[in-house]
């Protein structure tokens, strides 16, 4: 095993950690606003408007948010994936087949948001 | 045979250290992965946004019934363990509380379910008094 390799490893383990804490901080957040303060149904209005009162603070919120716990949940898989020894060739491919479906998902979480901002 | 062998030591490593720490290793791995397959149906319900608000309100009523609401109940008690493990990890990995493991594993377990208890009560009266109780 290379050196690089051990880097990139060591890399992800830390960043692993550092995503947990602000998952803490911003899943908590997300949780306790959606379903213990919030009453009613949600609507595409509703949110807009709870938005609306503090647009910054809520971009700033989920463009934070969203990559951290896009990269949280896929190093994850990463690391359950690796677990089970699979060959080289087979990493490679999983690692870019990940690698597409966060960029992905960061990019339609974020649009999402955007549209829910009203832009 | 390379990945058989990992799958048997895996399972073999399970049972020869069946305490505490394992348990958490085990929990923790079954909600990381059930938490990665419920963000893609959250995304999928929320990404309906960029449709619209049409789609994005049609989206959201599918999963604001009764049903949905109880198991959230379960998503919550899932994401929660994961979070208070996880800080046991951390708490573990970064300060010097190693060898305080056990005793930090049943402060959290201890937590989760007085937390869970008052999430579940806060949820059912929700849904009870919603539906005036009835539940389909």
């Amino acid at each position: 095993m290379s050196a690089h390799i051990k880097t990139r490893g060591v890399f992800s383990w830390f960043l692993q950690r550092v995503t947990a804490l602000l998952l803490v901080y911003f899943l908590g957040t997300h949780i306790v606003i959606l379903h213990f303060i919030k009453k009613g149904t949600i609507t595409f209005a509703s949110v807009g408007e709870k938005f609306a009162a503090n647009p910054i603070f809520y971009k700033v919120f989920y463009f934070v948010f969203i990559p951290s716990l896009v990269f949280h949940a896929l190093n994850g898989a990463w690391s359950v994936f690796v677990d089970y020894n699979p060959s080289p060739a087979v990493r490679k491919i999983v690692g870019l087949i990940l690698w597409l479906i966060g960029i992905t998902f960061t990019a339609l979480g974020l649009t999402a948001i955007s549209f829910l901002l009203g832009r | 045979m390379r990945k058989k062998n990992q799958l048997v030591k895996l399972y073999d490593e399970f049972f020869a250290n069946f305490n505490t720490g394992m348990i958490a290793w085990l929990l923790h791995r079954i909600t990381g992965v059930l938490l990665v397959l419920y963000f893609f149906m959250h995304a999928f319900v929320i990404g309906s946004a960029v449709r619209g608000g049409v789609s994005f309100d049609a989206a959201l009523a599918k999963v604001q019934t009764p049903f949905f609401h109880i198991l959230e109940i379960g998503l919550i008690g899932v994401i929660f363990f994961h979070l208070l493990n996880g800080l046991r990890l951390l708490i573990i990995d970064l300060t010097g509380l190693s060898k305080a493991h056990k005793v930090l594993f049943w402060f959290f377990t201890i937590a989760l379910l007085v937390f869970m208890g008052y999430t579940a009560t806060m949820i059912l009266t929700d849904v009870l008094s919603a539906t005036g109780g009835h539940i389909k």
